[in-house]
């Protein structure tokens, strides 16, 4: 199994139905940080608002790895 | 005493020679023009009066037009920035070349080598795959033509895609309705997706052209690019 599909694996565990965006694989915090997760849509197009900051409490660094490791 | 008509037919027998003004032969030879024959035959003779034919200057010692059937064209003029067209079997004339169906460029990106691009944004995400370009005229349309593996984790999942036009970084528009992924969602088997818009941006402004795309459900990944496959981009300029 690749990182990617851990990760997304992890996130389905510690948050399902989350709302975020890799470009790239996850294997270190730096990418973590550049995951893009959605906080809005854009009425006028139908586009996601997003922000690189995760605006889950459920969600960081440290629970994602850890769960990805169990993999 | 007059002198009446001889028939010579009937009463001169033999030849006659030069001497008495005859031929000296029952027959006259023929001439060998090559080799017999010096000086030129006058113009008032029929003749040329040359030794040789001049070169006929076609500018300024020819009148009139050469017919199509004497491999002419029957034209004494034409008309700027047209082109010949045969208007009849034998009649040839000015006439506007085709319009329409001109490519004016072509702008593509492709990578055989990309990264993983993934989602589970049930809004419309950019993959980050884009081509830009300046259409030459207003009323040109532009082609677009994209190209890639496409997945979801789920079996029923659907993987949206749509094409998105931004002028002079003046916004992202969605042109028409987004096209539909697959739904069997395999890794090493990602199923090619092809996805063509004809555009007319109505502008001679750069245009940046992408592919955005979403998951149907927030609980399935959207793959838009599966890491070592590939993707094709292209923009072409259809002139009017």
């Amino acid at each position: 199994m690749k990182n990617i599909e851990k990760f997304w694996k992890a996130i389905s565990i510690l948050k399902n139905g989350t709302e975020a965006t890799s470009y790239g694989e996850v294997d270190t915090e730096e990418d973590f940080n550049k995951i893009e997760w959605k906080t809005g849509e854009n009425a006028s197009n139908g586009t996601a608002i997003v922000t690189t900051t995760c605006p889950h409490s459920e969600i960081t660094w440290t629970k994602v790895k850890e769960e990805m490791d169990k993999l | 005493m007059a002198l009446s008509k001889i028939d010579v037919s009937k009463m001169i027998t033999g030849v006659t020679p030069l001497t008495n003004g005859g031929t000296g032969g029952t027959s006259i030879p023929a001439t060998n023009l090559a080799s017999s024959v010096t000086g030129t035959l006058a113009t008032t003779n029929g003749g040329t009066g040359a030794t040789s034919i001049p070169a006929t200057n076609l500018a300024s010692g020819v009148t009139g037009t050469l017919p199509v059937g004497s491999g002419g064209t029957g034209l004494t003029s034409g008309t700027t920035d047209q082109i010949l067209k045969f208007t009849g079997t034998t009649t040839i004339a000015s006439a506007a070349q085709a319009a329409g169906g001109k490519i004016g460029q072509v702008v593509y990106n492709e990578n055989n080598n990309p990264s993983t691009i993934s989602s589970t944004s049930t809004s419309y995400i950019t993959t980050g795959i884009t081509v830009t370009i300046t259409p030459t005229a207003s009323n040109s349309k532009i082609l677009l033509m994209f190209s890639s593996g496409v997945g979801s984790t789920a079996s029923s999942g659907e993987s949206m895609r749509q094409w998105y036009r931004n002028i002079n970084s003046g916004g992202e528009t969605a042109l028409g309705a987004g096209g539909y992924g697959m739904a069997n969602y395999a890794l090493d088997s990602f199923t090619p997706y092809e996805l063509t818009w004809i555009d007319s941006p109505s502008t001679t402004s750069s245009t940046v052209y992408s592919m955005w795309y979403k998951s149907d459900n927030a609980s399935n990944i959207a793959y838009a690019v599966w890491a070592s496959s590939y993707y094709y981009m292209s923009a072409m300029e259809i002139l009017a």
